[in-house]
């Protein structure tokens, strides 16, 4: 699907209530506001603060730019863009009617990179439009037709490998009239994120610092609420979900005591860790165990994701990933020496990679959670 | 077990274990075919008529005698009451003998001898016995026994395509005793081995080697082409997979995802149908695929779901049952509407597990999938889960067909010599009476890294039951002759060492991450490999055969293909651990090494490596081995150029040339002023030159040899994405060759109507361009936001040669991909 309702966010749902699980989390955070609610806690440059799980979420996404000049579609800059065939720029908007186009060349690309070109459409006047997509540049062609049927603005997109440093992005008016508005381009993936009207967007991450000997990595459980807005795109970097190390700066290479929980999306016709959510333990000693379990059918809806992990017998580690309460893998008599004390415990950002999405109820325990718990935590809403 | 030992027994083996010899009658006398007591004349009789097999079978034996020992039997229509007549194919004194053709196994053969008259009668269908279409093929039952013959008398055997793969003694017999017999079938009704079968000597490789087929096979992803959303989304779209909520109407990559919703009977009904029709307008096709599209992403609807059993990886269902389902519900709508077609589908990806509930319906044959099998064979896990798989399709009762890509999809066509695992694989389906054929994908035409397993294979298809050992000693043997043992000893060098480096493998790696096995496996044996690789060489030099000398020759340039990619490899690795030029600069010249070597391999009737298949795994996941990017390391950001379309001119943009190898300063400066004008393009060249009165000008005549000469170039590529690229060339008289190439196609008939001058100065020389847009096959002169590929480069031929560009190619100038680029901006 390349289209999804801006009015879904919108649309504020009761906050069913969520019963405690047995265990009391050592870190709690509800992300009902910009301001963390924990000592030691930072909530670092949320994109959005919105309808959540449960009350509100953060919307936490990676550092990008949106290639394109006047993506605020001022009138009193329009060098940028090249309107032609009767398209106009007016009042912040782009609108094309059948012949006419708008396009911009932009530049800076990445030969081989991935790129994706979004905007957000509605109809002018209510009735069908039609109108296509394309960025000339791309190694194939990506010209897709898109209708918006309503004044409901809906954002559409398409994406491609880069061949060149520049491309030119366009939208062509088919039919109807449709009025076009936040437009962007974008590296890392084939899906878009939130716009982002000028200059590079930060990065974004929830971050706890525990205390020393606070959170001992030896065992311990993450649970938290994710809305994957990349769910079923292709994307070149990681998915970060939950990140806590002992040294938050090494690379996951070279790391000792760290538990790493990716989302990697490098093509969907891989069955193994390439399309899968990656749980990486290491050890003390820097032996690492990994779990991968696939996510083709994975939503760009809520899900309860959650891992627990136990090294206290060095002889019989074990090792989980739940996704909406269900085990989807496990690994038992994992033989390891232990993890040291974690000094960063970071959801959404962590070893350079960021969500892409919204997080809600995030929470870690210093013991390892059982099924039943992890149900109880998915089963929120009941 | 040793090499000796091995050879020692195979000349044991002479008579192959697939073929049965009948005892003979003691009592009566021999009869002399060859050598100084050989009764003469003999002559091959074929029957007027009939099929093309025994014709050709026929012309094969006179062509193989006559090799082997420079006797030409005459092929007669009518037997003769004096010397001996060889009878191939059906004939009424065969039939008379008791061998009829009709009474043989589906592509088997039945050789003897009654009294003077030698019969070799095989079961052939209609057809070009060449002919290897997987429709069209026929059988060649006869022609199987001719190989038979030769193979007994001459030891023969194709080690490779082309005549220097064909290897024949001197008879190793002479005589055939009375009631001499021999007949064979084959162990597997389908038997291929993937390869361009369109080239004839390929096509008569693979005939020799007895692969053939008496039933057709297709499995092949057919959705896309049966019922493609293209075609029937808009009006039907709940025929198709519901993933993530939404109906998927759309192909990726115009084959793959756009499933279908598989239990809607509509959908069967459907494809029942287009199977129906199908089959009566191409009633040779036996079989119609009912496989799924590739790329996953299936129905997730409750009605889907419900048909699913069990989990084939944690979170994802196994989809078997409900192809089978499937399967069934479209055989039950074919009814008797198509007597005599099969349905046919891939196990595969989700759909890899037996059913655990429904079993298929007769009419319907499976092809499970193995690829990369010589990794999983490694690991005891994968390895029993495979095995496991295979058992399990074959005990449902179902027909069932392997397809394996032995050594994963595509690969950088690297020696793998994993006998065992081929060895297993083969012989696991063979025990099963339901296992009725085999793809094999190997590395197709790489004789010079696989062709001992392209021989085991074939050998194994036949008669599963053969001997490994026994099957590679006589590949040796008979291939390399004096040179067998350091070939052999190479070739289990390399088997040990992938053996102990996949067993270091963590249980995810695969063929999809070469970094974590090619160097482990190729580096510790560099020195013993090039070692037995030269005792080869020399061994073959001092035989004096120059056939032997170039199958040796293909085995050492496997080698050296296969340490090249391990060099490449390394020094990519570098790069990407600490990218800057100077690592990017290591990688470079072994690239362009790299690419010369392909480039001589890509010619017909090479038979090193694969270059299909490296050519699909550089542009796949595996490892970047594109020169672009570490010439972008090299050479900083793309050039760019951006002209306003002003209607009224605009002032020129000046491009400046840096040294093409390098990206550096040149000897000489090369500027261009380029402008764009309504209807054409002008380039204005501006060279420096000490010595203008030296410029070289040979060529004289429009599209004369321009590139000869001191030689300025336009390159133009209106479209990035499109194959088609111009390039005008102009020397100091200015004289001009325009050309338009279509990817690898030059064609010098193009006319470009460009004007064109040139002028000598005193201190170098000048040339204007102008180019009018309408000879660029455009539809319209470019438009605000066109980015067209342009480069412009200069060929120094005084003091020795110097090339430079507006963006360096680091080698060639036609190189698209290195092109900078022209922005047409607004006004």
């Amino acid at each position: 699907m390349r289209a999804c309702s801006l009015l879904s966010a919108a649309v504020f749902l009761a906050a069913p209530v969520l019963p405690a699980p047995a265990a009391e989390p050592i870190f709690h955070e509800a992300l009902e506001t910009t301001t963390p609610t924990g000592p030691n806690v930072t909530l670092q440059a949320p994109s959005a603060i919105g309808e959540g799980r449960f009350g509100s979420a953060a919307l936490l996404e990676a550092r990008t730019l949106n290639h394109f000049s006047n993506a605020a579609l001022h009138t009193a800059a329009p060098e940028s863009w090249i309107l032609m065939g009767g398209a106009l720029l007016r009042e912040g908007q782009l609108v094309l009617q059948k012949g006419s186009l708008a396009r911009q060349v932009v530049d800076g690309l990445t030969p081989g990179g991935l790129y994706c070109f979004s905007l957000v459409a509605a109809s002018t006047d209510g009735r069908p439009a039609r109108f296509t997509l394309d960025w000339d540049g791309a190694d194939a062609d990506n010209t897709e037709e898109f209708e918006v049927t309503s004044k409901e603005p809906v954002r559409f997109w398409v994406s491609g490998k880069a061949m060149g440093g520049s491309a030119t992005a366009t939208v062509r008016g088919v039919s109807g009239s449709a009025s076009i508005t936040q437009p962007q381009f974008e590296a890392g993936g084939t899906h878009p994120s939130s716009f982002i009207e000028k200059g590079p967007r930060g990065v974004s991450g929830l971050t706890w610092k525990p205390g020393e000997g606070e959170f001992n990595l030896t065992q311990g459980s993450a649970s938290f609420w994710v809305k994957p807005l990349w769910a079923g795109g292709t994307f070149s970097s990681a998915k970060t979900l939950f990140a806590a190390a002992n040294d938050p700066e090494t690379d996951w290479k070279e790391a000792r005591s760290a538990v790493i929980l990716n989302a990697w999306l490098l093509d969907p016709s891989r069955r193994d860790w390439g399309y899968a959510l990656v749980l990486r333990i290491t050890d003390r000693n820097r032996k690492s165990e990994v779990l991968s379990a696939p996510i083709h059918d994975l939503t760009p809806e809520w899900h309860h994701v959650a891992i627990t992990w136990n090294f206290s017998d060095p002889e019989n580690g074990r090792a989980a990933i739940y996704l909406d309460g269900a085990v989807v893998t496990q690994a038992d008599r994992v033989a390891c020496e232990g993890l040291e004390d974690a000094n960063s415990v970071a959801f959404g950002q962590g070893q350079g990679g960021y969500l892409g999405g919204w997080l809600d109820e995030a929470r870690t325990y210093k013991t390892e959670l059982g099924a039943e718990e992890i149900q109880q935590l998915s089963r929120g809403e009941e | 077990m040793k090499l000796k030992l091995a050879l020692a027994i195979a000349s044991l083996f002479l008579q192959p274990a697939w073929a049965t010899e009948a005892p003979v009658e003691p009592s009566a006398p021999p009869l002399a075919l060859f050598g100084p007591e050989a009764v003469e004349p003999v002559r091959i009789v074929v029957a007027p008529g009939g099929f093309e097999t025994p014709k050709a079978a026929a012309q094969e034996l006179q062509r193989l005698v006559k090799a082997a020992t420079g006797k030409e039997w005459p092929i007669e229509k009518a037997p003769a009451p004096d010397g001996v007549n060889v009878f191939v194919g059906p004939h009424p004194e065969a039939e008379a003998a008791g061998l009829r053709a009709g009474e043989l196994p589906p592509e088997g053969y039945r050789l003897a001898r009654r009294g003077r008259s030698v019969f070799i009668v095989g079961h052939d269908t209609k057809g070009d016995p060449w002919d290897l279409h997987w429709m069209r093929s026929c059988q060649t039952g006869t022609l199987f026994g001719v190989v038979e013959f030769a193979r007994h008398f001459f030891h023969a055997r194709w080690v490779l395509p082309g005549a220097d793969g064909e290897v024949l003694r001197a008879p190793v017999e002479t005589t055939l005793p009375e009631g001499w017999e021999v007949s064979g079938a084959p162990g597997f009704r389908s038997r291929k081995i993937l390869h361009d079968t369109q080239v004839p000597e390929i096509a008569r490789y693979l005939r020799f080697n007895r692969l053939g087929w008496s039933q057709v096979s297709c499995f092949w992803h057919n959705w896309y082409q049966t019922i493609s959303p293209e075609e029937y989304s808009k009006e039907h779209p709940e025929w198709f997979a519901l993933v993530r909520g939404v109906r998927a109407t759309h192909l990726r990559n115009k084959s793959y995802d756009g499933q279908l919703c598989t239990s809607n009977p509509e959908v069967a009904r459907k494809m029942a149908d287009i199977a129906v029709e199908h089959y009566r307008e191409n009633p040779g096709q036996t079989m119609f695929s009912i496989s799924e599209n590739d790329g996953g992403n299936h129905c997730q609807c409750a009605a889907c779901r419900a048909l699913d059993k069990e989990e084939w990886v944690p979170g994802l269902p196994s989809l078997s049952d409900r192809f089978a389902h499937f399967a069934n519900a479209v055989r039950r709508e074919i009814g008797e509407r198509a007597p005599g077609l099969r349905l046919g589908y891939y196990a595969y990806h989700q759909g890899e597990l037996p059913p655990v509930e429904t079993r298929l319906e007769p009419g319907t044959v499976v092809s499970d999938v193995c690829n990369g099998y010589d990794v999983h064979y490694h690991f005891p896990k994968q390895r029993e889960g495979r095995l496991a798989m295979m058992k399990g399709w074959r005990q449902t009762g179902a027909e069932v067909y392997m397809t394996t890509y032995f050594h994963g999809m595509a690969w950088w066509s690297l020696p793998m010599f994993s006998p065992e695992a081929l060895a297993e694989l083969i012989q696991t389906a063979a025990q099963h009476p339901s296992s009725s054929g085999f793809s094999l994908g190997l590395t197709d035409e790489g004789f010079g890294v696989s062709g001992n397993e392209f021989f085991l294979a074939a050998e194994l298809l036949w008669n599963p039951k053969a001997s490994v050992a026994n099957v590679l000693a006589d590949y040796y043997q008979s291939g390399f002759g004096p040179a067998a043992e350091p070939v052999s000893e190479y070739f289990e060098l390399i088997r040990r060492s992938f053996a102990q480096a996949a067993k270091q493998l963590p249980p995810s790696a695969d063929e999809k991450r070469p970094d974590t096995w090619v160097l482990a496996t190729y580096e510790p044996i560099r020195q013993k490999a090039d070692r037995q690789i030269s005792a080869a060489r020399e061994a073959a030099a001092s035989s004096g055969d120059g056939a032997l000398q170039r199958r040796v020759a293909r085995v050492a340039e496997g080698w050296e293909w296969t340490k090249l990619q391990c060099d490449v490899m390394r020094a990519v690795a570098a790069y990407r651990a600490a990218p800057s030029k100077e690592t990017a600069q290591a990688v470079l010249p072994l690239l362009v090494r790299r690419e010369t070597m392909l480039q001589k391999h890509a010619r017909p009737g090479n038979y090193v490596i694969s270059v299909v298949d490296i050519s699909a795994t550089d542009k796949g996941r595996a490892f970047p081995v594109q020169r672009a990017e570490y010439e972008q390391a090299l050479s900083g950001e793309i050039k760019t150029v951006r002209i306003p379309l002003e209607p009224k001119g605009h002032k020129p943009a000046l491009l400046t040339m840096v040294e093409n190898r390098q990206g550096g300063k040149p000897r000489h400066a090369s500027r261009v002023a380029l402008s764009v004008l309504r209807d054409r393009l002008e380039f204005a060249f501006e060279l420096e030159e000490p010595t203008p009165e030296r410029l070289l000008t040979s060529a004289q005549e429009q599209d004369g040899p321009v590139w000869k000469d001191d030689v300025v170039e336009i390159f133009l590529k209106p479209s990035r994405r499109a194959s088609t690229c111009y390039q005008l060339l102009v020397n100091p008289a200015g004289v001009l060759a325009d050309l338009r190439h279509e990817g690898q196609k030059a064609d010098l008939s193009w006319n470009s109507g460009a004007k064109v001058s040139a002028q000598r100065g005193a201190n170098g020389w000048r040339v204007k361009v102008s180019l009018p847009f309408a000879s660029l096959g455009l539809e319209s002169p470019p438009m605000p936001g066109d980015i067209w590929g342009l480069n412009v480069t200069r060929s120094r031929r005084v003091e020795g040669s110097e090339d430079s560009a507006w963006s360096p190619t680091f080698g060639l100038f036609l190189r698209p991909e290195r092109f900078g680029e022209l922005i047409f901006t607004k006004p």
